[in-house]
Formats: structure tokens, sequence, C-alpha cells
């Protein structure tokens, strides 16, 4: 009976933890965790948003990349529309006839492994073979974003691309600028992603959308899809490690539209350190 | 020392004609997956271990099973009318409207927890649970932790010794369970810690017996309810009556903005802390199973009413064996819903919508009536007739579309009405030698169209079992897709092991058990299958 009572104590006990229970009023926070004082480059952050023009879903999603870039800037949100997945989702017909799909981002998809859509990765953070982590709805983005953001910057980058006159060669530079000490290796991805696409998108309520503007989508990948290498552990604060790419410019693309977006990451565990988006002058 | 083994595997057949872009055809072409069981007990004192792998994981299955590892293991003892639990373990309170831990391996569904779990009975007739850890999530945890606690009382027995004498059982109980889980939205203040509550009882003389249970949550925005701080509810109650041969069961559910995860960002069935159980029949018929209901976490109000009766034997209905006759109706829908206009911003986030528990809802969701009757012909004959009137909002239960976007534009709904007549038969040939078929038929104009499925299975008791089975879907309203689905079939038992080995073609469908579902690709190949246990 001694130790019923004293379990009675310990439940009592339990209890008393488990009464937690947060009731909000106000939802709203007043903003997010902009800093404006200051110039110098902050940890960026890339959602790679996997969608398609046949999934309803996916315009969410896009939303909200929206909601955040309006929130931070575009300099730190950089939205990347994959169209990859499942055929019935990105594949092509009489009423959505744009192929927006790309070998590139095929390779990605297959490689993080998922076929759901609408999904995302952030940073690529978390990622493990046999685990979901790197995987996240759009609607932890914000979570996910405002953590990403808060962290520390591990390299800096600067990027210059340019088109020839003629249309038919980009080149693109970049100088990366390691902010601490980076014991492992470090590859470079650039790629050139356009904004502003007219075609038609599946919506939530199963209606076609034929004017639907299309944002942040995947073109081509100047590099290969998994990069080049930058720079060799190790390295240190003040190093700088420069590369140049070049490719034949597509002229179906709309210079002004689009941009280059470059990444750096780790290729033991594939983390994006830092992202850059440049318009193409 | 005792256990169970499993290995299943497919290897997949490029079909073009179920799936003519090959969007669904895996890229390994075989797939393998399979579990082993191990638990040791001595005295008080047990143990055990799950290894699991997906090399990779089937189609069908959820893709967050990848790779291979021990995922469920436990320590108990009981000591001094203490029973306690460190490790994984599956647990649930009350109906489970609050928290149910549980396995599903068919539907790939397993949310153990990971951490304590402490049973004890301090006093005659009350039994105390209190757990606390975080959940399943494929490989992972979630990344919520949770606190609950239950307690359950039999009050005729200690408080009304008149009434138990009587006959009558009374129970009571009452449940708690608090999640947290970080926030660092940088729009939204987050609760961290939101609590789920439920109380229930149960009472039962005689023949009949009256069980219910109400839940509340409080304000949990998460991504099934597109983040609004509304507070939810549940209520369900059951009556039965059972004797004589005659059994009835009416049942009525409403639930209100239920959905509870440990992650409030969770979807499909990851990270469920409640089970909220269908009210609706669940079929293992093919055509039926084909649209199955699946519970509608974010509200849903039905009722279900289920008699069976067994015409005794030697009279006009019973016959010379007697005649079972089962009826079901179970019929499920929205429940009101008030839908505040966006444009008041907090408030719309703070609530969401006003719902009138009286009023019924608008939207129809899903209805089933059937009648069975069960007969024995002879010595050798017996004989399993059904037929079944469905209606299926496709919408909703495929689409997930919500109530907002149906009452915005209720004519853009997919739905789906049909009528299926079964005949089962199972005639024994000769000693330990049975012959058992089907005959279904879904006669329907809508979705896929029409079906008919023939199916004939001879076993050779106890080792050997062949079947085969073809549905044809002549209605389908895509000419190319008037296709056959055929599948053969054989298996091997030897004592507690059996083999199977199967080969044809699967259609696109649903699977579910208990009211929680997951779509099935098309797929054609050959399939294997061991179980074994120890």
């Amino acid at each position: 009976m001694k130790k019923s009572i004293q379990f009675l104590l310990f439940v009592l006990f339990i209890t008393a933890l488990t009464t937690q229970c947060d009731v909000i009023d106000q939802p709203f926070k007043n903003g997010g965790p902009q800093d404006t004082t200051s110039t110098a480059q902050l940890r960026n952050v890339l959602i790679e948003d996997f969608t398609g023009h046949r999934c309803k879903n996916c315009p969410k999603a896009s939303k909200k990349i929206e909601e955040l870039v309006n929130a931070f800037g575009a300099d730190r949100i950089i939205g990347l529309a994959i169209h990859a997945g499942p055929g019935n989702f990105t594949g092509t017909n009489t009423d959505y006839p744009t192929d927006f799909t790309t070998t590139e981002g095929k390779q990605i998809q297959n490689f993080f492994g998922t076929n759901f859509l609408p999904v995302g990765m952030v940073n690529r953070e978390n990622y493990t073979p046999s685990g979901n982590s790197h995987w996240s709805s759009f609607d932890e983005w914000p979570t996910l974003s405002a953590q990403a953001m808060d962290s520390t910057l591990r390299v800096e980058l600067e990027v210059e691309a340019t088109v020839d006159y003629s249309d038919t060669t980009i080149e693109v530079n970049v100088k990366a600028i390691p902010q601490v000490a980076i014991l492992h290796d470090l590859d470079v991805v650039v790629m050139i992603k356009e904004s502003g696409i007219v075609s038609p998108q599946l919506l939530e309520d199963d209606t076609r959308d034929p004017n639907y503007v299309h944002n942040n989508v995947l073109r081509e990948f100047i590099t290969p899809t998994w990069g080049e290498e930058i720079g060799n552990s190790p390295m240190v604060p003040g190093d700088e490690y420069l590369s140049s790419h070049s490719m034949s410019w597509n002229t179906s693309w709309v210079r002004t539209n689009s941009a280059v977006v470059v990444y750096v990451y780790n290729p033991t565990n594939y983390r994006i350190l830092q992202v850059v988006e440049a318009s193409i002058d | 020392m005792h256990g169970n083994f499993q290995l299943d595997g497919q290897l997949y057949l490029r079909d073009e004609s179920i799936d003519p872009t090959g969007e669904f055809f895996p890229d390994e072409k075989f797939l393998g997956q399979g579990y082993a069981n191990f638990v040791y007990a001595d005295g008080s004192f047990s143990a055990g271990l799950r290894y699991e792998n997906y090399q990779n994981v089937m189609l069908g299955f959820p893709e967050g099973y990848r790779g291979e590892g021990i995922t469920y293991r436990f320590l108990q003892f009981k000591q001094d009318g203490l029973d306690i639990t460190v490790g994984n373990f599956y647990e649930q309170f009350g109906t489970g409207m609050v928290f149910r831990s549980y396995e599903e391996r068919g539907l790939g569904y397993d949310n153990a927890m990971d951490g304590v779990r402490i049973k004890v009975n301090p006093a005659s007739g009350l039994e105390l649970k209190a757990v606390l850890g975080r959940q399943r999530f494929y490989f992972e945890k979630s990344p919520g932790l949770l606190r609950g606690i239950d307690a359950e009382y039999n009050l005729s027995s200690e408080l009304f010794p008149k009434l138990d004498s009587a006959g009558l059982r009374w129970t009571v109980g009452t449940s708690f369970m608090s999640k947290y889980q970080r926030s660092n939205d940088p729009f939204l203040v987050l609760p961290e810690n939101v609590a789920a509550g439920g109380i229930r009882t149960r009472i039962a003389k005689g023949p009949w017996s009256l069980q219910g249970e109400f839940a509340y949550k409080a304000n949990d925005p998460s991504s099934d309810n597109r983040y609004i701080y509304k507070d939810g509810n549940g209520f369900l109650a059951n009556v039965t009556y059972s004797k004589n041969g005659l059994g009835i069961i009416a049942g009525i559910k409403r639930i209100d903005n239920m959905s509870f995860r440990s992650d409030r960002n969770g979807s499909t069935i990851d990270m469920l802390v409640n089970y909220l159980s269908p009210t609706a029949q669940v079929h293992t018929y093919a055509l039926p199973a084909l649209y199955q209901y699946a519970t509608q976490i974010n509200g849903e109000e039905g009722i279900q009413l289920e008699a069976n009766y067994k015409f005794k034997r030697k009279t006009i209905l019973g016959g010379k064996y007697g005649t079972l006759v089962s009826l079901n109706y179970s019929v499920i829908q929205s429940i009101n819903k008030d839908f505040i206009d966006p444009s008041l911003d907090t408030l719309r986030t703070l609530q969401g919508y006003y719902s009138e528990p009286l009023v019924r809802g608008e939207i129809p969701y899903f209805h089933d009536f059937n009648v069975t009757v069960n007969k024995k012909i002879n010595k050798r004959l017996k004989i399993n007739a059904m037929y079944l009137n469905l209606f299926y909002n496709r919408s909703v239960l495929e689409d997930g579309l919500g109530d907002e976007s149906i009452q915005q534009n209720p004519d853009g709904q997919k739905l789906m009405s049909g009528d299926i007549i079964i005949i089962e038969s199972l005639y024994k040939l000769k000693r330990k030698h049975y012959l058992r078929t089907e005959f279904q038929h879904l006669n329907t104009q809508d979705d896929r169209g029409s079906m008919v499925m023939a199916l004939a299975e001879y076993s050779i008791a106890p080792h050997w079992f062949f079947s085969v089975q073809d549905i044809y879907n002549y209605g389908n309203p895509n000419a190319d897709q008037k296709l056959h689905y055929p599948l053969a079939s054989v298996v091997y038992t030897a004592g507690t092991s059996r083999f199977q080995l199967s080969y044809g073609r699967q259609q696109r469908g649903i699977f579910c058990v208990g009211g929680v579902c997951r779509v099935v690709p098309p797929s054609n190949g050959v399939s294997f299958s061991l179980t074994t246990s120890f």
C-alpha cells in the first residue's frame, strides 16, 4: 500500500507536468527577424520546391515562398521550383503542354528519394541516407528558414553573371570566402532559373488556370548536378576560392526574368552552406 | 523466447496498360522488405526487439521507410503491482480519441512510443497509466514530446455494490495528454504545449451495453487545420444489444478539428497521437474494398446501425441449419461549418469557422447500406450473399478537398455511387479438400465504371492452397482502360511457416484499416511472402 501511495504521488507529479497548455490570444508576430542594420552577408536560404503543373496543392507551396520572400527579402530567401516527381503531376498533355521537367531535377528527386508533391528541402539540412528529416512540407518552411537564417555563415559567396551581347553564352564567376575554418571539401553548383512564365496550372479546387504565372522555375544547371569542387579541406578564413562557369544561353528564356543561383555545399552531407541569387547582366 | 519473421518481395514488370508513362514503375525493379520480432520473458521480466529492413520499400507503403535497423526495443518488469516499460511500447487511452499508439503493419503505420510507461492498480477497481516519450517517425523520432495519464475506475463494484450484484457493470475513465513541440515560426505565435483530455463511461447490464466518450483539444494550429487556433472536440457513443440470436449495434460520432499529431506539420498517417475510429463497416471483399471510408480528422459526423439475426434451425427461414441475416447502414457527412471571412485576418486565424453541433453538415461524405445472408445449404455447401449500396465522395476521400473549397464550388465534387452484389460459396469436395468461390459485380457509372470479379480457391488442408481470380473493369469510360486484372497465387503452409507466391496485376486502390488509409498504386509482377513464428 505504501508503494501505491508513492506511486499516486508520482502520478500527481506527472499530472502537474502534463497540465501544460498554452492558450494563444494573439496569433501574429510583428514582422520577422530581419536584420536591416548590417550590410554584411548573412546565411541565406535555398528552398527547393518540388512541384508539378498538374499537382493541385503545389501552388500553395509556391505562395508560401512568395510570403517568405516578402517577409525576409529576395536576397535571403531563394526559391527554386523543381518540376520533378510522378508523371501524373509533372507530365504534359494537351491541357498542360509545357514540359518544365529537367534531367537534373529528376536526378535530385531520385537521389533524395520522394514521390510526394508538394514537398521541399530547406538548405538540404538534416540529410541522412535512411531518413526523411531533409524533407519538409511548405508549412514547415517558415520555421526552417528562420532557423537557417539564424545560423552561422560559414562561407561568403560573391557572384557575377553576364550574357554576351549576341545572347549566345552565359558566363558566371564565383568567389567563395570561408568565414570559419572548414574541414571538408567544398563543391559549387550553378544553375539558371526563370520566373514569370505563363502556362496552365491545376488548382486546389480541381480547376485549371490557363494563365498561371510560374516563378522560380529551374531551367538548367551550368555545372553538373552535383557541382564541381571549389575548395579542398582544410580552408581557413581569409582564403578565396574562384571558379568560372559558362554555357550556351537558351534564347527561349527571358533574360530579364531569369537569374543565376549559386550555392556551395558540403559533399559529405549535402548541406548547403550558402546560396546567392544574381541577376544576369 | 518467442517471435516471428516475415519477408515480402515483388519483382515488378513494366505494364503500359495500367501505367502508360511508367510513373509507378520502380527503378529497382525488385523491392523487398521484412521484419523479425524477438521477445524474451522470464518471470516478471520481459524484453524484446524488432529488426526491420526495406530495400527498398514496396510500392504503396510510405516512402519514409528507407533502410534498415532496430526500430523497436523494450524492457518490461512487473513488481509489487507496478508494470513498468522502458523503451518502445504501444498504449491506448479509452477508445483512443486522446491517445493511441499502435502498429498496423499492412498499412505501414507505426507510431510506437519511445520512453517510459507505468501502469498500476493502487486501489481496488482503479487502474492508472502514465506515459512519457516520443513517437516513431519511420527510422526517426517525432519532434514533439508526449506526456499523458489515464485513469479508469470500476464504479459499480467499488461504490455501488448493490448495482454490481444486480448485474450492472459501470466504469468511468478519464485521460489527459499534452504534447510539447518547439516553435520558431517567424510569423505565428504557436502554442508549444498543446493539451487534450477526455472522459468516458461504459455501462453494461444483461444484453445491453452503453459506451460513450467525449474528448476536447485545446488550440492546436497545424498543417491539417491550416493553422487555425480553434479548439477541437469529439463525441462517440455506442449502444449494443445481444440476446437470443439477435445482435444490434447503434453508434453515433461527431468530431470537430480533432487532428492531433506530435508534429504540427505532419501529414498523411504520420505521427498521429490519437485515433478516431470510423463509423463504417470495413469490407474485406475486393470490390467494396476499393471504396473504403477514411476518417476525416478535421471534422465529420455519422451514424452506424448494425443488426444481425440468426433464424433458428427447422423454421421457415432457418431451414435445416439456420440462417444468419445481417444489415448494416452507415452514413457520414461533414459537420456544419460557417467559415469566417478571410479578410477578418485575426479572427479567421484564431477561430477558422463556427460550427453548430446540432445542425447537420451539408456535404455528404459516404454511405453504405448492405444486407448479407449467410446460409448453410447442406453438409458440404455454405453460401454467403451480399447486396451493397454505396456512396463515396471522391473529392473528399481521395483528393482531400476541404469543406470550404466544396462549399464554394459544390458542383465540382467528384462523387461515386454504385451497387455491388457478392455471392460466395464454400464447398467441401472431400475430406481436407475445399473449393471456395466468389462472384462480385459492381454497377456504377462513376469513377472507373462497372467491374466484375470471379475467384476460385482450392485448398488441401493443411498444406496447400491455390487461388486464381480476375477483375474485369468492363465499364471503364476510357476504352483503353477496360482491363483485366488477373492474379494467381499458391500458398504452402508447414507448421507455423507459410510461403506464398503470386503473379498478376493489381489496380490502383485505397487500402484502409480502421479508417486509416493509404493509396495503393497499380502494379504488375511476381510477389512472394514468407512468414514464420517460433
